[in-house]
């Protein structure tokens, strides 16, 4: 009976744990979006400026390793407000195509990353 | 190894159907324009933070092209200023030659321009840039575009000659004084002098003597007190003594005063040009 409560206070914390990291994660994204609307554009090299929520999404892909899936909300919501504010990605203009690559890009980099462990 | 995750497998098809049904029914358009309407005075301060930011940065690896920048700039402002300066002489310059012409100063005299260089108040005269070297002789009467006497050359040199003003204590010369309701046309008279002049010849005009007393006043001598004389009566010089020619304007008269030991009045005049705003002037090589 105890261990029934403290399973489901453990559970509770946790759903409130991920609410807020999911939260602190879109905030986060909208700032970079924004950024990388307003601000980079000033700073270009060789013609193009960094896409923060490509560099978000792979340094959270490599943080968390393989076996967490964290990366994959980073994708949802980072490339979600990518598609609302740059709308399309190398000449494709479809609402998502920034969800789909980057949720591309971190099961490439999940895969990579399990199979080294592996190794 | 990944997909074998249901999470995984579960999590990319819920993805994908959100996708489909934003595209489908058109919410697209919606989303971006709440999320553009909230983002809005965010992305204005990013994008003024990104100007100043970017300034800054110009500034400091810029800084020697700056300088070299503002160097060049500084004497493009010096250049300019000196052009300036001779467009507003030469604009002056014009100003007072047209006001000349406009009074047929040219067709009364031979009368040669020339430039004011400096102003001595001690002793009432003025150096001008003309000389010898342009035909000005010892003598010759100085008079400002609105044919008023200003002097007459004391010394000539070889570019430039000395003017003696009519203040001057050396200076004499005999004047007329024309009486009658001038002070209206105190401010522009020398459009009504020649005809009053001409027409009158006149038993209004007193003929008198105008000495110089220093500090730009003059004295009206020897008016006996039978001839009625009033403030603002216009002076003007006169054939008599030859030495100026005739219908110069000279001054007003600002103040009549009688004394009553003495047989003629003793009025004070006020000259018709001011010395602060003299810059050009003619000299009257002969009258035409």
């Amino acid at each position: 009976m105890n261990y029934n409560i403290l399973k489901s206070k453990e559970v509770k914390i946790n759903y409130r744990f991920s609410i807020i990291n999911l939260i602190i994660l879109f905030l986060l994204c909208y700032i970079l979006v924004l950024l990388q609307g307003s601000f980079l554009p000033f700073f270009i090299f060789f013609n193009s400026y960094f896409n923060l929520i490509f560099i978000l999404v792979i340094v959270i892909n490599i943080i968390e390793g393989s076996k967490k899936y964290f990366a994959f909300f980073a994708s949802i919501i980072g490339g979600f407000l990518l598609d609302i504010f740059y709308q399309g990605f190398l000449g494709i203009d479809f609402f998502g195509i920034n969800i789909f690559f980057l949720l591309f890009l971190s099961i490439l980099i999940k895969t990579t990353l399990s199979y080294v462990s592996i190794k | 190894m990944l997909f074998k995750s249901n999470f995984t497998i579960k999590f990319i098809l819920l993805v994908v159907i959100f996708i489909f049904l934003i595209n489908f029914f058109s919410f697209s358009n919606k989303i971006q324009n709440f999320f553009y309407n909230i983002s809005f005075p965010v992305q204005k301060n990013f994008w003024s933070a990104g100007i100043n930011f970017l300034d800054f940065y110009n500034n400091i690896f810029n800084i020697e092209k700056i300088k070299q920048e503002n160097r060049d700039l500084k004497q493009r402002v010096n250049e300019l200023e000196v052009i300036n300066i001779n467009s507003f002489q030469i604009e002056q310059e014009n100003k007072f030659l047209r006001q000349a012409l406009n009074i047929n100063l040219s067709k009364d005299f031979d009368l040669i321009l020339s430039d004011v260089v400096s102003k001595n108040y001690s002793q009432d005269s003025i150096l001008i840039n003309k000389g010898k070297k342009h035909g000005i002789e010892v003598g010759f009467p100085v008079i400002a575009q609105e044919k008023v006497l200003v002097g007459k050359v004391e010394e000539v040199y070889e570019n430039f000659s000395k003017v003696m003003l009519v203040s001057n204590k050396r200076n004499n010369f005999n004047v007329e004084i024309i009486s009658g309701n001038w002070k209206d046309f105190i401010s522009f008279p020398i459009f009504m002098i020649k005809e009053k002049f001409n027409s009158s010849n006149s038993s209004n005009s007193i003929l008198c003597k105008a000495t110089g007393k220093g500090n730009f006043k003059i004295e009206l001598d020897l008016i006996p007190k039978e001839k009625e004389i009033s403030k603002g009566d216009l002076i003007i010089t006169t054939l008599l003594g030859d030495v100026l020619p005739k219908g110069l304007l000279v001054g007003h008269i600002i103040e009549v005063e009688n004394v009553p030991t003495d047989p003629f009045w003793k009025v004070d005049l006020k000259l018709s040009f001011n010395l602060d705003d003299l810059r050009h002037v003619f000299v009257i090589k002969n009258e035409l």
